[in-house]
């Protein structure tokens, strides 16, 4: 992987290199805190303050640590950075806190996370690494707010907590239990892959 | 010590095929330890080299991370011990209706011990509330007891003078959205805890009428909870935790009334 241009190195993130859409990294945080708008974008500004976090200072140390404990270092990093944001949620809210359970610790063992961390940062200087890490988290959270979005809607009428249909809205349960998760995700990635699919025939075609 | 060696001897290996020597031996290389002396060339420098700056890197990334976890933590430590009194202040004068001041006290075999401020450390508690005019309003009681999915803790209120329940409030459920959430959402079930009978008897050791449990529509009596079609287990649940409370605390506070009445803060 050569370095790419900065600003690409924060667009791809976004929807070509999409860590949920395309690379189906941190499934367990997008199926399992995904129910409610609040909940799916807390935990996705909170892997992104991770991710940027992280990432910055891997790339910092990156000619420091050697290669045989780098992934012990990235992930010592990694749990440093979850364990303050733990913190400041708790200090920020303590019903946010509540609600997002043990997925703030489980940030820790999200594989984007140390993917970032691995495949870019560890070789590249700061700016692009924190570029790369803002737009992979942007990307999460834009994936997981989708997902939070939709279920929230049709599981509960309401968003964000405001009731949408009034109270004669029929909601469907299952979409905020665990199931919903797995339909909405799948759908989803059904529809992100025929797009894809179908630029790219437009593209050879 | 013979595995370190082996583990020396392996991180050299790895060194060596990255400048680019042959892939083939990998297995017969790794699998011996302590054989590294008969390879050629400068392995011993090499190893200790890198084995020193391995646990010298991870020892600095380590420091790194204590320094900014223990920054953090002072930082945050008064706001989120504030949060905790808040949450439950506020739900103590969610559960007493009138009160506008809470004081905790320590439950202490069967005396109630007045406390200054909200601890931080476990123990059972009971929560007092007065109005603005420092006028015992009534007992916040904690109750909890394993629902469907998780524990549910629960915070009621009780008028210890009347024998009534005064207010009640889910305060940790991870039941079911839309199924096991109803003991917090109904709004029958939660109307039961407006003025539920826990009268003590004639000794004040026992309630007069132990609360029941009973099928939806079929509780006629001040002291009968009904459980809600759709929540069975956890309206039970909450059933349960409430009359084995009430059973418990409900002597000990008319015991500690006079305690309770001037423990305004």
């Amino acid at each position: 992987m050569s370095a790419p241009a900065t600003t690409d190195a924060f667009l791809k993130g976004l929807w070509r290199e999409n860590p949920v859409f395309v690379y189906l990294l941190g499934m367990c945080p997008v199926l399992a805190v995904s129910n409610s708008v609040i909940n799916a974008v807390s935990m996705g500004l909170a892997s992104t303050f991770v991710l940027v976090m992280s990432s910055a200072l891997v790339s910092l140390l990156r000619n420091f640590i050697p290669k045989q404990v780098r992934i012990a270092a990235y992930i010592m990093i990694i749990a440093t950075f979850v364990t303050v944001i733990d913190y400041l949620i708790q200090a920020i809210s303590l019903e946010l806190y509540a609600a997002l359970g043990a997925f703030i610790q489980l940030i820790v063992v999200n594989c984007m996370i140390l993917g970032r961390a691995e495949s870019f940062a560890s070789r590249n200087p700061i700016g692009p690494s924190i570029l790369d890490a803002l737009g992979t988290g942007v990307g999460f959270t834009v994936a997981i707010f989708c997902m939070g979005a939709i279920r929230e809607i049709l599981g509960n009428g309401s968003f964000a907590g405001i009731d949408l249909f009034g109270p004669h809205f029929e909601p469907w349960i299952v979409m905020i239990l665990p199931g919903g998760g797995f339909f909405v995700l799948g759908a989803l990635l059904l529809g992100v892959n025929a797009l894809n699919q179908r630029r790219k025939a437009a593209d050879h075609g | 010590m013979r595995h370190s060696l082996g583990f020396y001897h392996r991180v050299y290996y790895i060194a060596a095929t990255e400048s680019g020597s042959s892939a083939g031996s990998s297995a017969r290389d790794t699998g011996s330890a302590g054989g590294s002396s008969a390879k050629g060339g400068t392995p011993k420098t090499i190893e200790s080299a890198s084995a020193l700056s391995m646990v010298r890197t991870m020892g600095v990334v380590a420091a790194l991370s204590g320094l900014l976890i223990v920054g953090t933590f002072q930082l945050t430590a008064e706001r989120i011990r504030l949060n905790r009194v808040e949450q439950l202040k506020k739900a103590v004068l969610a559960v007493v209706p009138g009160a506008e001041t809470m004081r905790v006290f320590e439950v202490e075999g069967r005396q109630l011990r007045p406390l200054d401020g909200v601890p931080s450390t476990p123990g059972r508690r009971v929560y007092a509330g007065y109005d603005g005019s420092g006028v015992f309003r009534g007992v916040a009681v904690p109750a909890a007891g394993m629902g469907f999915a998780d524990i549910i803790r629960v915070l009621y209120g009780v008028d210890p003078k009347k024998g009534e329940v005064i207010g009640y409030q889910v305060l940790e459920t991870k039941e079911t959205p839309g199924l096991g959430d109803k003991i917090f959402k109904d709004a029958d079930f939660l109307a039961t805890f407006d003025g539920l009978d826990v009268r003590l008897d004639a000794s004040g050791e026992a309630l007069a009428h132990p609360l029941e449990i009973v099928k939806p529509g079929e509780g006629a009596q001040g002291w009968q909870i009904e459980t809600i079609t759709g929540a069975t287990v956890s309206s039970s649940a909450v059933g349960r935790m409430m009359q084995e409370s009430t059973a418990r605390d409900m002597p000990l506070l008319a015991r500690n009334l006079d305690a309770l009445e001037g423990g305004a803060p």
